[in-house]
């Protein structure tokens, strides 16, 4: 168990559940974090559930289901305000044992609970397409990833979504999900006794016994899809191969180079793109360390579709042939550096960062990380850009 | 500087009042805290369409405020954001219906950043050429927001409630309107609301007061002169609707509702206005809320889905509730939702409700206060209102379930307009 005692307002309690991820599982350990907060053996409705987090001062859960390379981390974090504020010495104890009671004790689901989940997760994909960017995202995935699991779709396929049944969710909750690997980390105002009686009540905590593995395939020929629909702008993505991940020694230059080419406003990409062509209103750039790729994405009208991207590929192109300069390298080790100490001030990037540090076995601390980033060089930035290979090209269209 | 201490929320602001009427707010965090987050607002937004300077009626076109919001990040030298980029600090901005804001977050670097953020508000730099440019970039922005069937519903919405009240414009503006503004235009607004007897600056986090309190007293001297802000026209807006109800066919994966009430306006005093507003919300959440029956009942009966949304505002002279929902039975759950709000609503609200809901909204301002930014961006919000994010502790305590009672009779039957986006 992981204590981070602090002074921010509010205490998060947050629980992980890893497993090795597959593609059989994914709807499962998508739809079951929203049953476990939705009720339990006590408050066995949502209208109990919900006033009693409403009594503990609007307190909420929030979960999330996510892939780090090999593994499927399922997280459920409490988050209370602090006791002393409203001056209810009660309130952490029972925020802990609410929690406990949704983790652990669930004899049965409740069944019409259980239906209006399966409900709303199929009308979610019934209405995928309304939302172009989230369609266009997971289109993008389908094409990208093809047969890697990060192409599956996180929640589950329609058809997964339409086989579960009340039964097999409860036995994978009883035989699988409550034999995971369990790391929990409390991040907060909280004193030496808070902590004994934290660790008193969860004891769950257990290691995964597999390996962290990040792989991906080799680069393929460039693979280019324009899908027409219904809309006023186009769609861009645009996928470069980039098997540089996050415990790579060349890590913190990818992040260097992903920081010039899309991901500030001095960008390349942003200054070239937006701010001379006038080409788009939003254009960025996403760095998955944990899969070993780079996406950019933009919208822009129509009938600039092909010119942006040309654009864009152009640009990676001359920055591939001619490297990054002394003076990009420079403002943006300062603009990482700047990143990393203001994630520092975030309760809930605190919390969820001890959990990967543990997880991964990372212990450099902050300044030893920030001293590396110093020692990055135009090299290791250049050697960076050699790796990336355009690999697939997404464009959803209005006509 | 003046001194407030709100102990039981362990806060502390420092206020500096300049000669030209500007005010400093500082919000100091204790360590171990990395951040200084500068807020620089000013209180223009999208509905300030109409202003009076001397005699003359200015009218300027939907979408001005957030226009100027991205110039003025032009400078002589080239784009504002580089600076700020060199400076390894993040920088934003953002327009609401009240207010502009400037912002940027440091961990380096502050009073340069701070003396760049003042440069950068004081020195218009309009050209025909970049105000151009930028129609472009804002076309793309506003025709993405058009790509979201929501956004199009509620700006759909908004036009069949409202007549003439500025609110019935998107924020941005629409294409066609912005391309009526000009570089004339955006300095004439400048002139009048950018100045600094207008400005708020909220420094939270990580500060060093001496530094700051010595770098405003020296902006200050440079920067004496006061401006008054010019007075705001809004139009008469009729209490009636213009539509009541349109249904349209559309090519979506589900059908879509949005509910709009139109709240007559009651003009008092800010902490007042407050106090209606979370009567407002709390009867909302009563009526509404995740633990109430009538969700749960919506949600049983598959009217509604994790979509399902409740929003309320309160602009001067535009106040209203807006419900989303998609789902596969529309003309039930309409039927069933104006039911709740002219026939039953008064049967639902209870006092036990009202005490949890009491707890939440307590709840609620520390969770707010639990985060840099968003501490200071209400902070900026309630002080353009006219009150302080650290007096609605007490103002909750003063609501009662009477208050969220006597909501209820602002609702009229014909004060609700309903648009639908049927599924083809």
């Amino acid at each position: 168990m992981i204590f981070i005692q602090n002074d921010f307002k509010t205490i998060q309690f947050a629980v992980y559940f890893t497993d090795i991820d597959k593609e059989s599982t994914r709807v499962y350990r998508f739809l079951l974090p929203k049953l476990l907060v939705a009720h339990n053996n006590k408050l066995s409705s949502r209208i109990l559930m919900n006033q009693e987090l409403e009594n503990l001062y609007g307190a909420y859960f929030s979960t999330r289901v996510e892939q780090l390379g090999n593994f499927s981390v399922v997280s459920i974090v409490l988050t209370i305000v602090e006791p002393k504020i409203v001056e209810d010495d009660a309130l952490l104890d029972k925020g802990l044992a609410l929690l406990k009671d949704v983790l652990f004790e669930h004899d049965v689901f409740n069944k019409a609970i259980f239906n209006e989940e399966k409900r709303m997760l199929i009308e979610q994909w019934e209405t995928l397409k309304d939302n172009r960017r989230l369609y266009a995202q997971t289109k993008f995935n389908e094409h990208f990833f093809e047969t890697d699991l990060a192409g599956y779709p996180i929640s589950g396929t329609l058809a997964d979504v339409k086989k579960i049944t009340l039964e097999k969710m409860t036995k994978y909750y009883k035989k699988i999900f409550l034999n995971n690997a369990i790391k929990i980390v409390v991040n907060g105002r909280i004193n030496d006794n808070d902590i004994k009686k934290i660790e008193g009540i969860m004891t769950q905590e257990r290691r995964i016994e597999y390996p962290f593995q990040t792989i991906f395939r080799d680069p393929r020929p460039v693979k280019t899809i324009f899908e027409e629909t219904e809309m006023n702008q186009a769609i861009l993505k645009v996928g470069y191969h980039f098997p540089i991940f996050r415990a790579d020694p060349l890590y913190d230059a990818a992040v260097i180079l992903d920081t010039i080419l899309g991901s500030s406003p001095n960008s390349r990409l942003f200054q070239e793109i937006r701010e001379k062509q006038g080409l788009c209103y939003d254009i960025n750039l996403s760095y998955d360390y944990y899969k070993g790729a780079i996406t950019i994405t933009s919208g822009v009208d129509t009938i600039h579709k092909e010119l942006a991207l040309d654009s864009i590929q152009a640009l990676v192109e001359d920055m591939k042939k001619n490297g990054v300069t002394q003076n990009e390298l420079d403002l943006a080790k300062i603009y990482y550096k700047h990143q990393i100490k203001n994630s520092l001030d975030s309760q809930s990037v605190l919390t969820k960062r001890a959990f990967i540090r543990d997880l991964l076995f990372y212990h450099e601390s902050i300044e030893e990380r920030l001293a590396s980033i110093d020692k990055i060089t135009m090299r290791d930035v250049n050697e960076t850009l050699s790796k990336l290979t355009l690999d697939t090209v997404y464009v959803l269209f209005g006509g | 500087m003046i001194k407030k201490e709100y102990k039981h929320l362990n806060e502390i602001v420092y206020i500096m009042k300049l000669k030209s009427g500007m005010e400093v707010h500082i919000l100091p965090k204790e360590d171990p805290c990395y951040s200084t987050y500068v807020e620089l607002s000013i209180p223009y937004g999208s509905l300030h369409l109409q202003y009076k300077v001397g005699k003359e009626i200015k009218t300027t076109p939907p979408g001005t405020a957030h226009f100027l919001e991205h110039k003025i990040y032009a400078m002589p030298e080239g784009d504002a954001f580089q600076e700020f980029s060199n400076l390894g600090v993040d920088a934003n901005a953002m327009t609401s219906h009240n207010q502009t804001s400037y912002l940027f977050t440091a961990t380096q670097n502050v009073i340069p950043a701070l003396s760049h953020l003042l440069r950068m508000i004081d020195t218009p730099y309009f050209t025909d050429e970049n105000v151009e440019q930028e129609k472009l970039i804002i076309a793309e922005e506003l025709k993405m927001y058009l790509d979201d069937p929501n956004t199009v519903m509620q700006n759909r919405l908004l036009e069949n409630m409202y007549y003439v009240h500025p609110f019935r414009h998107d924020i941005g503006g629409t294409i066609e309107s912005i391309q009526y503004i000009s570089k004339e235009s955006l300095l004439d607004v400048y002139k009048h609301f950018y100045n600094p007897s207008n400005r708020l600056i909220t420094i939270a986090g990580k500060v060093d007061l001496d530094e700051i309190k010595k770098f405003f007293k020296e902006y200050d001297e440079k920067n004496p002169e006061k401006h008054k802000l010019p007075k705001i026209i809004f139009p008469k807006e009729p209490k009636r609707l213009c539509t009541r109800n349109e249904t349209e066919v559309k090519n979506n994966g589900i059908s879509k509702l949005l509910i709009g009430i139109k709240i007559k306006s009651v003009r008092q005093n800010a902490n007042l206005q407050i106090k209606r507003e979370m009567a407002y919300t709390m009867m909302l959440n009563i009526l509404l809320g995740p633990s109430s029956p009538m969700f749960d009942k919506l949600l049983k009966e598959k009217l509604i889905n994790q979509s399902f949304s409740i929003q309320t505002n309160f602009e001067k002279n535009a106040e209203n509730i807006l419900i989303f929902a998609e789902t596969k039975k529309v003309y039930i759950l309409k039927k069933l939702l104006i039911h709740l709000f002219t026939e039953e609503a008064h049967l639902y609200l209870n006092e036990e409700s009202f005490e949890r809901y009491k707890k939440v909204y307590l709840g609620q301002v520390i969770f707010a206060l639990n985060n840099i930014e968003n501490k200071a961006y209400l902070h900026g919000k309630y002080y353009h209102m006219g009150s302080s994010l650290f007096d609605v502790v007490e103002i909750l305590k003063l609501i009662t379930f009477e208050d969220v009672v006597a909501t209820l009779e602002s609702i009229q039957p014909k004060a609700i307009s309903t648009l639908i986006h049927k599924k083809a």
